[in-house]
């Protein structure tokens, strides 16, 4: 049988519910990986206070601030779809995961767009 | 016997992926708005350390700490497991994120723990 590269599959037969399911699976690998760093820069700490606030410093600048933006969205996304998946699997919300992938995309972009409210200031830093 | 207690062991698995989840939902949700908004920017070493002080907060980063990393390595663990990898191959990668988890838990406590009690 030949192989069908999973882009063309994609592409063959749409469907948001993948889309959804790579996300997740993207966010969720970045996330875990953010973890680490963000203990790695909070691990300053154990050098004394000022190499903490110079650590944490660092992060306070264009590109920094563009990163916490990125990271908001990953969370955000994460955990609205976290909890679609979640209210599929506990409360047999099976029939409307549609409906709450829209949900899900729509708190994502409220978030998004709220939250660049506040993000945009700090870029003129 | 084996077979059984395999499939309950992932049965375990999918239901601790969602009960950590309930929980980081709350919970970061508060990490996020006590860092971002209660606490007034910058956040420096002696605002962190006036949160620390209360047990509470001690006990709810810690909690978050373990809860994160369980999430974190688990969905990690679903990943590799949805490419279907021998026995060996397996335990392998089980034992690899489990001491992963143990070292991020411990770094991570050696990094709360100085907060707490600062010389």
């Amino acid at each position: 049988m030949k192989k069908i590269h999973s882009l063309t599959e994609l592409k063959l037969n749409f469907n948001w519910g993948m889309i959804a399911f790579v996300l997740h699976r993207i966010t969720g690998i970045a996330l875990t990986v953010y973890l680490f760093l963000h203990i790695y820069t909070l691990s300053a700490v154990q050098e004394g206070a000022a190499a903490f606030n110079h650590s944490l410093d660092k992060w306070d600048n264009f590109v920094g601030h563009i990163f916490e933006y990125l990271l908001l969205l990953a969370v955000a996304f994460h955990l609205f779809n976290g909890l679609r998946v979640t209210f599929v699997d506990f409360l047999r919300f099976t029939r409307q995961q549609k409906r709450l992938l829209a949900w899900a995309i729509a708190l994502t972009v409220v978030v998004a767009v709220i939250s660049l409210t506040i993000f945009i200031p700090e870029l003129t830093i | 016997m084996s077979m059984f207690r395999k499939s309950t062991a992932h049965v375990f698995g999918w239901f601790m992926q969602r009960i950590s989840a309930l929980f980081l939902v709350i919970g970061m949700l508060v990490h996020f708005w006590v860092l971002h908004y209660f606490i007034e920017k910058p956040i420096t070493f002696e605002k962190v350390v006036a949160r620390l002080t209360s047990p509470g907060w001690i006990l709810f980063d810690s909690l978050l700490l373990l809860a994160v990393i369980y999430h974190g390595l688990n969905g990690i663990w679903n990943i590799l497991v949805d490419y279907n990898p021998s026995g060996v191959l397996r335990k392998t990668y089980g034992w690899i994120l489990f001491l992963i988890g143990l070292a991020t838990f411990i770094w991570g406590m050696a990094t709360l723990i100085p907060f707490t009690a600062p010389v």
